[in-house]
Order: structure tokens, then sequence, then C-alpha cells
């Protein structure tokens, strides 16, 4: 008799786990979506410079198409060093460019102002000079080298590997230093240097870029590498982006650059 | 702001000094004892001690009421005749005549209480309302627990407090309590004197606490007194029961998702014991019968355990110990994210209490260890973001002792210091390897001291006017610092009715709480204040008023509360975990504030029972490094939160309770669009962005959930069984416990072309899901 009632509340159990459904449900979903402007220039000292881009936003849940993005009809241009206008035009996908090819120089000054449909958008940008070094050592497998530093700059390396014609270098700086803005000497590195490279070949034939970058630009860099995003349900990537780009509703980035080639030994 | 308390503690002091004048005693003999369950033995808190004069009319005389030890003490008592009574609800009251001959000197009177029915006479929350002037004060004692609404068979003590104004949870998978704004570090727990760091299971089917083995729970949600340090926000104080000194008894349940037993009673005439396990098992029900599910897989064990001996009238010896460890961790089929979060809590303490006729004194040493381990894999050959190791090791030893002194009936003071050591042994990776648990020089060791001292005065100044008056002070050792905080609090009754309190408290912390904001897991990293870190400093404003109605059937309260937080401490976005970056380089410093005004409806009497809750409440943070130095919102940051809760008791043999929580959506970091960016610096060409929201800026939709339980008592072959149902999530809201992006490679029909779109999904946890138990008492 005892059995028999243990025996019924034993199935109790089992059914109650049966009956007991647990699911994970995964699905679509749309979320609220506002347009912003994307601006987009880089210039680098001594270099040509090429275009602005200058795009909307797309929602989420739709592969991305340049031609959707592109705003045709922006009207933007350049102010060198606040006295000389230098008018850009659409040529597609987004691009915007100069009539004629522009050489920024260091020390210059370049505005971008930007009207889409009377909304107004501006940015600043001062092209660095050529930054220099003093030691250079290589330290097992990267490069370390000490910056001459001026104020409102940040600095980053990329080991070049030069033979020849033939040019191999780093996909992206190691990390980036900021000037602490007192004249002093920062160090910098590069990423490591992939064993093929170094086993293979001389350290002769191993240089240093180095880049000076303009502050904004450093902002830009930390924040964006914070906005990594992440496809997995338990994980949230990102976080906002700095912008340099002034106006309502608009993201996005004008910086300049400067390089120096600086040999190893 | 110091300047102007100090001024209004001089004030009090003055103020106090009067009110003694006017109170002196009559005599000079003090009566005391500890009042105990007759049965059992157990002490029993709050029980009303009255004294009447003799003579027609049995005018009252003197009253107190039993501290948390069931002691109680009535100085400055004249020689003479009276009466003496002790209430308690669910107790037949005792009363007796007292002869006092002497002129000076004290009479020990312990009192045994019977226990009568008490279904018609109470129960819920607050039913216990003590006219005390501590704001925010939530106590229930073991009566109170039993009458609370169960899940999985056993009384959810968690979801109980989860469910008052002002207390929240952040996530369905979260551990610890968010109280007012407030992190769950800012939570000081208490089990038998020990601190725990962390002892809650996830919130979702067994209750934090094995309610079997728990005697009674204080939570004081904010501006708590100055017996209680250490910790911005709040207390929680848990009191483990000793174990019956009737006979020996036994109360096991079974249930589809968790178990336990329960052991208790006399080893001799002088000492009892009490053993309490549990075992959680989800995670074997999830591969056994939902192999395909991609939950997080769940188990958690825990042990409480507490032998009590009593070396004479005066003294008894207590060793308590708690035990607890919850594992959680990825399916199968969890795809490239492979986790496990592990956290272990283990605690030992020895207590002697001793008692007097004007004083009880307390003196404690315990050992705590806790240890939270999280682990996650993205299974890629490269680092990933969510890739991640980090551990943190605490071991403390911690001296205290306080003493109760009852000075008068409306005067009792309460002093006493504490002594932590804090020895951390930390490591934080982006990836994880063997060694890093192992090799214990690539670990972080802080050895961190504080000391502390307290005092505190409860009063009665006036007829109307209580008061609650304290100060604590530190020696942070690591800095050399010294703090003092001040503590106030004030209740002005109007009548019995109708009362009005406030206060005010300051107050240090010295551990500071980390997690991974892009991380949905709980990722727990504990870290100490060092000669860089500097100590978190919280003000809290509250002021309430509180009212019983219709004969005391019901009561309301409603309390609004302000506080700040200083020298907070986060990760930085982005932090680079690595063992050779020291981890103070991967924190940040900012402030915080929180705000909100509770509401509180709650039915004291009767066999339909309950409360409704309702909290407006705001938080938010403010660091130089996080969201581009703009004020951004906690994940747990809820506008709204509402709860009902309802236990109706059919008969003597037949529960039935209910509870309906409603909250504003919990915060996320999403993207809300997709742009083309250029690749900028040294580098060429384009590559797809992500457009997010600011840190936290999303909000998921409302959450809401309906559980129903119901349990049945029966006699079965001369034991008492107990089945119960527990349905979870009744009308099975599909609440979101997460979105993400999920990057969707696709082909291009016209270019045959591959592209990757991004597209935004959601998931849901826990739909209806019932459960079904038995209990089995010996």
């Amino acid at each position: 008799m005892k059995l028999r009632k243990l025996f019924y509340l034993i199935n109790i159990l089992v059914l109650g786990l049966i009956i007991g459904c647990q699911d994970t449900k995964i699905i679509e979903v749309d979320l609220p979506y506002t347009e912003f402007t994307v601006v987009y220039g880089n210039m680098q000292a001594d270099t040509s410079f090429e275009e602005v881009w200058i795009t909307r936003t797309l929602p989420l849940n739709q592969t991305f198409n340049i031609e959707d993005a592109s705003i045709p009809n922006a009207i933007a241009y350049f102010v060198l060093d606040g006295m000389n206008v230098i008018p850009l035009r659409f040529s597609g996908a987004g691009k915007y460019k100069p009539f004629n090819s522009i050489y920024p120089e260091a020390g210059q000054t370049y505005e971008l102002f930007i009207e889409i449909d009377g909304n107004r958008f501006y940015a600043e940008s001062k092209v660095p000079e050529p930054p220099t070094a003093g030691r250079v050592e290589l330290i097992d497998n990267y490069i370390s080298l000490d910056v001459n530093t001026r104020a409102n700059e940040s600095y980053g390396a990329l080991w070049v590997y030069i033979d020849g014609r033939y040019i191999t270098q780093a996909d992206e700086i190691h990390s980036l230093i900021e000037s602490p803005g007192d004249g002093s000497v920062v160090t910098v590195r590069t990423k490591i240097i992939p064993d093929d490279v170094m086993d293979s070949n001389s350290s002769d034939n191993l240089y240093i870029y180095l880049y000076a970058f303009d502050k904004d630009f450093a902002r830009y860099f930390n924040s964006k590498a914070k906005n990594s995003s992440v496809d997995n349900a338990l994980t949230q990537g990102g976080s906002p982006i700095f912008t340099n780009v002034s106006g309502e509703n608009v993201i996005g980035a004008f910086t300049a650059s400067a390089k120096s080639l600086i040999e190893l030994n | 702001m110091h300047i102007r308390i100090t001024s209004f503690l001089l004030a009090f002091l003055l103020l106090y000094g009067y009110s003694i004048a006017n109170n002196l005693p009559d005599g000079d003999v003090t009566i005391s004892g500890f009042i105990k369950d007759a049965s059992s033995g157990e002490e029993l808190i709050g029980t009303n001690i009255i004294l009447y004069l003799p003579g027609d009319d049995n005018s009252y005389f003197r009253g107190v009421a039993s501290n948390r030890y069931g002691f109680y003490a009535l100085p400055g008592i004249a020689s003479g005749t009276y009466y003496i009574e002790f209430r308690n609800v669910g107790y037949r009251t005792h009363r007796d005549t007292l002869i006092i001959s002497v002129s000076s000197g004290s009479l020990k009177y312990d009192a045994f209480l019977d226990e009568e029915d008490i279904l018609l006479s109470e129960v819920t929350v607050s039913a216990q309302r003590e006219s005390k002037a501590i704001v925010s004060e939530i106590k229930l004692t073991h009566n109170m627990l039993k009458s609370l609404p169960t899940m999985s068979g056993e009384v959810d003590i968690f979801k109980s407090l989860v469910l008052l104004p002002g207390v929240q949870t952040a996530t369905e998978i979260s551990s610890g309590l968010y109280i007012r704004g407030g992190s769950p570090d800012q939570t000081l727990t208490l089990v038998d004197n020990m601190m725990v760091y962390n002892p809650s299971h996830l919130g979702n089917f067994a209750s934090t606490f094995n309610s079997n083995a728990v005697q009674d729970i204080i939570l004081v949600k904010g501006a708590y007194p100055a017996e209680y340090g250490g910790r911005l926000s709040s207390v929680l104080d848990i009191k483990l029961r000793s174990g019956t000194k009737e006979k020996e008894k036994a109360n096991f349940g079974l249930g589809t998702l968790n178990s336990y037993v329960t052991l208790e009673g006399p080893l001799n005439d002088k000492s009892t014991f009490l053993l309490s396990g549990r075992s959680m098992y989800y995670d074997l029900v999830q591969k056994t019968v939902f192999s395909d599910s991609e939950n997080p897989y769940y188990n958690f064990h825990d042990l409480n355990a507490k032998f009590t001996y009593e070396l004479s009238d005066k003294d008894a010896l207590s060793l308590s110990a708690f035990y607890s460890r919850d594992k959680l961790y990825s399916p199968d089929n969890a795809g490239d994210l492979e986790y496990e979060m592990s956290w272990l809590n283990g605690s030992v303490s020895l207590n002697w209490m001793r008692s007097s006729e004007k004083y009880i004194s307390n003196t404690a040493i315990s050992y705590v260890q806790y240890q939270f381990d999280s682990k996650l894999d993205n299974g890629l050959q490269s680092i990933q973001a969510s890739d991640y190791f980090a551990s943190s090791k605490l071991s403390d030893v911690n001296l205290s002792s306080d003493f109760e002194i009852f000075l008068h009936e409306n005067h009792k003071m309460k002093t006493g210091l504490q002594i932590f050591m804090h020895n951390y042994d930390l490591i934080a990776s982006d990836i994880y390897h063997n060694a890093l648990e192992n090799d214990s020089d690539l670990r972080t060791k802080i050895l961190s001291i504080e000391s502390s001292a307290f005092m505190q005065l409860e009063s009665q100044i006036t007829a109307q006017l209580k008061s609650n008056v304290g100060t604590r002070i530190y020696y942070f050792k690591n800095q050399k610092r010294v703090n003092i905080e001040p503590r106030v609090s004030f209740m002005y009754s109007f009548d019995e009715a109708f009362s009005v309190k406030a206060a005010y408290s300051l107050t240090h912390q010295f551990i500071h709480l980390m997690f991974r904001n892009d991380i949905s897991l709980p990722t727990d990293f504990w870290f100490p204040s060092t000669k860089e870190i500097s100590p978190s400093r919280s003000q809290q404003f509250v002021v309430g008023l509180e009212s019983e109605l219709f004969d005391k059937q019901y009561l309301v309260s409603v309390e609004a509360y302000y506080r700040d937080m200083k020298d907070i401490y986060e990760f930085k976005e982005n932090a680079k975990f690595s063992p050779s970056t020291p981890i103070v380089d991967l924190l940040t410093k900012g402030q915080g504030e929180a705000y909100g005004i509770e509401f509180f409806l709650n039915k004291t009497v009767g066999s339909f029972t309950g409360w409704i809750g309702y909290t407006y409440s705001f938080t938010r943070r403010l660091f130089d490094d996080l969201n581009i130095g703009r004020i951004y919102y906690p994940r747990y940051d809820r506008r709204n939160d509402i709860s009902v809760v309802l236990s109706y008791k059919m008969s003597k043999n037949f529960s039935l309770s209910a509870t309906w929580n409603y909250a504003s959506g919990q915060g996320m970091t999403m993207p809300y669009a997709q742009y083309q960016g250029q690749k900028i610096g040294n580098q060429t060409g384009s590559e797809l962005l992500l457009f997010y929201s600011e840190r936290n800026g999303h909000k998921l939709p409302d959450y809401h959930k309906l559980d129903i339980s119901a349990s049945y008592d029966f006699q079965f072959d001369d034991s008492e069984l107990t089945v119960y149902m527990s349905l979870y999530n009744v009308y099975n809201r599909q609440n979101i416990f997460a979105q993400f992006v999920s990057f969707e490679e696709e082909t291009n029909p016209d270019t045959q072309e591959s592209v990757t779109t991004p597209k935004i999904k959601q998931i849901v946890l826990f739909p209806f899901i019932p459960t079904f138990g038995i209990k089995y008492n010996l």
C-alpha cells in the first residue's frame, strides 16, 4: 500500500517534469530608427586629398547599399586657413571631390562646411608636422621608438618591410599615444612583426611609419575601438563613437595626419 | 554640511539630556531575561513585555520589546508588586505576578510562550510593526516567513524581498539585490554576524536563503543605523535558527527542480544543532528533457549549520557555518560562445553571547571565503570582445564585539567595534588558460584592513518623538585615513495610527564590485580600496509617513529618498584585461545619484493577506571615461516598478498565493543603424559600422509576469506531507532577456556576391513553467 502511494507520487513528479515546458525563443525584431548624416574626411600631409564622404545611416535588418546611403544634393566646401574656398562636387557613391587636386601641408587648417536641405554641418582639422623620433629599437619581435611630441597631437607606429619594389606593412597601428602637451618624449611601439617577416629577412629592410595625428583622431580611434559589435545573445557591444563634426543628428570624423618613414638602424 | 549636522547632533544631545532628566527611574531594580518558544526553545523576537501596577484598573506602568536574541531588560523598577505580561503574535499571552522586595539589584525572569494557531491573527511582511525610529526597515520573523508565497515548495524569501518597493533584480539571470539604485555590493549582507559577499542564487526558481534555517531577516533599505557599516546603501541582516530543544526533527522536500533536507534537535539539555542543505539540479532537467535548449545550465547547492551551547545562565556559545556554490554554464548547443560562471560562499563564525541584567553583549570571530569566477570563450581563432576570464578570491577574518546597554526603558545604547582583514587574490584576462587559475605569480594579491567603532542611542524622547542617533568611525589602514559617519533618524507619532519619519546617513564602502556592462551573464569582480582606489562615499536622505487603517488591518507607507554616490568605480570601456596590466589601470572613477518614491499598501490581518508596492525611481551615473563623459543610466534603472503579492489560506490545509510584477524595461546598449565608415588615419577603404545608442540608452520592452502557487497539507501514514504546485509565468509573457545583433551572410541574387546583413534579434528565456513537488516532515 505504502509503495503504491509512493509510486503515484513519483508519477506525479515525472508528469510535472514533462508538462513543464522550457524554451528559448530567438526572434527578429525592429528597433526605433532615426536617420543621421555621416561625414568622413581624412587629410594626410603632402599626400593628394581624394574625397569627403557624405552619406546617411540606414536601418538595420537590411543589406547596406551605398547608393541608398548617398546624399547627392549636399553643398560642401573647404575653407583653407580662413581664406581660400575650395568647393567639393558629388562624384557618386557618397563621395565629394575637389575640382582640383589638393595637397595638404603641415600647419594648414582646413574647415569643412556642409549644407543639406537647410541643415548645416561643420568640422575643422589642422594638418600636423611630420613626427620625429629619437631612440629606435627592435625588442624581440616588435619595434619601440621614442617620439618628440608637440601639443594637441597623438602618435602611432606601423612596422614596414621594404625590399626593393615590394612593401609589406602592419595592417594597423598597435596603439595610440597622446601627447602630454609639455614637449616631452613618449614611447610608441609597433604591432608584433610576424615570424615569416622576421625570419626570412634582414632587419636592414625594416622601417617604421611613424604617424602624427591631430587630437580629435585620438578620441575617434579610442571610441571606435570600443564600438566593436558582438554577434551573441548574451553579450552586447558598442559605445558611441566620438564625432568632431558639429550639427544636428550628424556623426563622423574629419581629421588630419602626417607620417615619417623611420629607419630601424 | 558636516558643521550643520554636528550642530544638529549637539542640539539633540541637549534634548536627550533633558529627556533623561525627566525620565529618571523610580527605583534601581532591573528585571531582565529571555523569551523563548516553550516547545522549541528558540528565542522570540519582538515580544512585548508589559509591567502593570496592581490595583483595580491594572494600569500600564512600563513596557519594552525583546531584541533579536529574545532578550529584554526593564531597568529602574522600584520595589513592590506588579503584574508582568508577555505578548507575541502567534503565542498564548503569558501573565504572572511579580513581587520585588529589594530596593536595588536585578531580577531574572525568563518566559516560555506556547504557540497558538496564527491563522486569523496576522501575517505579512510588516505585520511586526515596531515603533522604532529606523526608517525603511522591513523585519521578517520565522512565523512570517512560513506564511510568505512559496515557489518550488519552499518559502521564497528572496522573491518576497524583490517584490518590496525599492528592491529589484537586474535581469532574469542576474544575482544580487539592487536596492534603491545601488548595485549588489552596496548592500551589507550578514548571516549570523558573518559578512557574506553574494549569497544570491539566480533569482527565478529557488530562494536565496534556505528558509528552514532562517530565524529572522531584517532589511534596511537605506539610511541605516550606526550599528551597521561598510556599505553604501542598505543592510540585509539574517539570523540563523538554533535547532529545536523539543526533539530530533527532520524535514525534507523533493521537487522537479530542487530538493532539500533539514535536521535539527537537542544534543543534550544545554546544546542544540541544526543542519540544513539544498540542492538545485535545473541543469540535469535541462540536459535530460530539454537538450535542445539554449538556456544557460544552472545548479547550486548550499548548506547551513548551527550548533549552540549554553555555558551558563548568562553565557551562550554558537558556531554557525554557511556554504553555497552556484554554477551557471553554457549548454552543448550554445554556439560559438562557451561560458562558465561559478561563485562560492564559505563562512564560519564563533559567537559568544553574554547577558546581564542591564546589557547583552555579542562577540564573534569569523572567517569568510568568497570566490567568483567568470570564463567566456568565443572559440574563434582571434580574441573577441566577449572573451574573458576573471577570478576574485576573497578571504576575510573578522573580529567584532558589541554591547546593547539598557539604560532605561526609553533609552537604549548600543556600541561596538569591528576589525576586518580582507585578503584579495585577483586576476582578469582577455584570454583563458589553466595557468591563469593555478599560477599564483600571475595573480594580484592585496591585503586590506579596516577597523571601525560605533555608538548609537535609541530613545523615546517624548511620548510622540523617538530617535536613533549614532556615529561610526572608520580607520582604513591602506590609506591611513579616518572617516566619521553621522547617522540620525527620527519618528514622530501624531497618534497610534499615524507617524512620520526622517533619516540621514553618511556611509563609506571599502570594496568595489565591477561588472562587464557588455555581457548579460553575471561577471562579478571585487576589488578593494587601495592607495590608488578611494573608498566610495554616499549620503542618503529619507522621509516617510506611515499609517494603519481600518482597525490596523491595513498598513500604508510612503517613503521618498535621495542618495548621492561619490568615488564609485567601473571597468573602463574596452578595457584590455591582462595579467600584466595592473587592475587599477582598468578602472575608472565616477559618481552617481539615485532618488525615488515608494508606496506600500499591506493587508496585515486575516486569512487573505498581501501587499501592493509601487516605486517610481531614477538612478544615474557620470564617469569621465564612460559614455563619452555623458550621464547614463545603469541597466537596472527602471522607472516604474509595481508588485502585487496575494496569499490566501483557504483552509487549515490548503493555501494559495499569487504574485504579479511589472517593471519598466531594462536598459541595453544597442545599435540603431548601420553606416559606411571611412578607414582613416593609417588605413584606407571603408568598413561597415553600427551606430550605437548611448550606454544602456535603449530600453527593452516592459517586464511583467504572474506566478501562482498552491500547497496542500495532509497526513500520510502518520507523517505530515505537503504537495505543492507552482506555475511560473502563468500567461506566458514573452519577457525579453536581451536583444542583440546577428550578422547574417547572404548571397546577392543579382551579383552572386556574398553580403552581410546586420539583423536585430531578441531572446526570451523563461516562458510558462509548471513545477511540482512534495515535502515530508518527520
